[in-house]
């Protein structure tokens, strides 16, 4: 099944700002239309209605998540992601990492010398899977796999998006302490480009969704059937 | 076949885990992921898997048979602990079969016997989602090893096929 409420929203929060653009250059017709009362009073109300509306309507938009509940469960629980990307030569490689998810985002923290980051250095198009197996019913797993670009965030990025970026650190913390403990205790054993320290040894990534596809159930493969 | 000697810790993973997920990519270099039930071939190191031949994977991979296989262990407590394998080749589709047909070829035959040992509950009788497809055509898809990475937390072990 194919969702695309997210790209909708998108396009929705886009309108709205355009729409917010149209009440700021109302101002440059304030002037002009000083000279009639009516004519400024019309004017004042449009500018006033639209910017409030699309206001109000891009910070409601901003708050829908705008996954269905279903992904957001497996955002949510799922413990490992899969990271698909791709060289120029159109190589994949695929391999798993733990991430979290902010209401609005994918984030994983990966190696600056790692292959995946040289692959979205040279092609920024990701795929990201999550899956949950039910260890009683091979055939009753779920999934849900992102494809989008990679969003590397750099010191600027970092700066920029400081408190959002803060809120994806404290996601990991509450996700996963058993590996924070880990990290914690044992990190300095390990060699400086897997430890955890930012910038140095690990970037963070975030998953800029463009399309989304959910599955349960896998499909099944015929098994002997002789003649 | 190259001779070379995969870690025994290599083939365990291949040999016992029940998930594996293939990436493959579209014309656009677009990167596509599933989650497979798959045999691992000890002998030829291939590693084997049915897919249906409409399927996202089967189309990309006509247009581009490079693919990458990744296996793995998790362990949710320690991150040291975590294993797993990536594979990186080419994919050979092999010819498609009717979900209803009768298989003369022995070789097709033997493979779907080794899925069904490996995989006792995907039997017909048992499968929950079988008579939602009643009619199918899958093909055989062999992905042939051109690199396998080992890993076991932060250490790593690579085994290249196209070295000499």
């Amino acid at each position: 099944m194919r969702y695309t409420a997210y790209e909708e929203l998108r396009t929705l929060k886009r309108l709205d700002l355009i729409n917010l653009s149209f009440g700021a250059i109302t101002l440059l017709f304030y002037p002009l239309a000083s000279i009639d009362l009516v004519f400024f009073g019309g004017l004042l109300l449009y500018s006033a209605g639209i910017s409030l509306f699309s206001a109000i309507s891009f910070i409601t938009i901003g708050r829908i998540p705008g996954f269905p509940q279903e992904i957001i469960w497996l955002l949510n629980e799922g413990r490992f992601g899969y990271v698909g990307t791709s060289d120029k030569e159109m190589t994949p490689h695929l391999t798993p990492v733990i991430f979290v998810f902010d209401a609005h985002r994918i984030f994983f923290v990966i190696s600056k010398i790692s292959k995946k980051l040289q692959n979205m250095r040279e092609n920024e198009k990701i795929s990201f899977l999550v899956d949950m197996r039910d260890p009683n019913n091979l055939y009753n797993n779920r999934a849900v796999l992102f494809m989008g670009k990679a969003k590397v965030y750099g010191l600027l990025d970092a700066i920029l998006n400081i408190f959002r970026l803060l809120k994806v650190r404290s996601i990991f913390h509450e996700k996963y302490p058993e590996y924070v403990y880990k990290y914690k205790t044992e990190g300095k054993l390990l060699p400086l480009a897997w430890r955890t320290t930012l910038f140095i040894s690990r970037i963070i990534v975030g998953v800029e969704v463009e399309q989304m596809i959910y599955w349960r159930e896998a499909r099944p493969i015929r098994l002997p059937l002789k003649g | 076949m190259n001779k070379k000697e995969l870690p025994p810790e290599m083939v365990e993973i291949l040999r016992d885990s029940h998930f594996a997920y293939l990436c493959t990519t579209d014309q656009s270099n677009q990167s596509h992921i599933t989650p497979m039930f798959f045999v691992f071939d000890e002998e030829t190191r291939d590693i084997l898997v049915f897919t249906h031949t409409e399927s996202k994977k089967i189309k990309n991979i006509r247009v581009n048979p490079k693919v990458c296989l990744t296996v793995d262990v998790r362990d949710p407590q320690n991150p040291f602990e975590n294993i797993g394998v990536m594979v990186q080749g080419e994919a050979v589709v092999e010819s498609p079969v009717d979900s209803f047909s009768i298989i003369e070829d022995e070789e097709l035959m033997r493979i779907y016997k080794e899925f069904s040992k490996k995989y006792p509950v995907l039997s017909e009788a048992q499968s929950p989602t079988r008579l939602k497809y009643p009619e199918f055509t899958e093909a055989l898809v062999r992905v042939r090893a051109n690199k396998m990475v080992y890993w076991k937390g932060p250490h790593f072990v690579t085994v290249n096929f196209t070295e000499q």
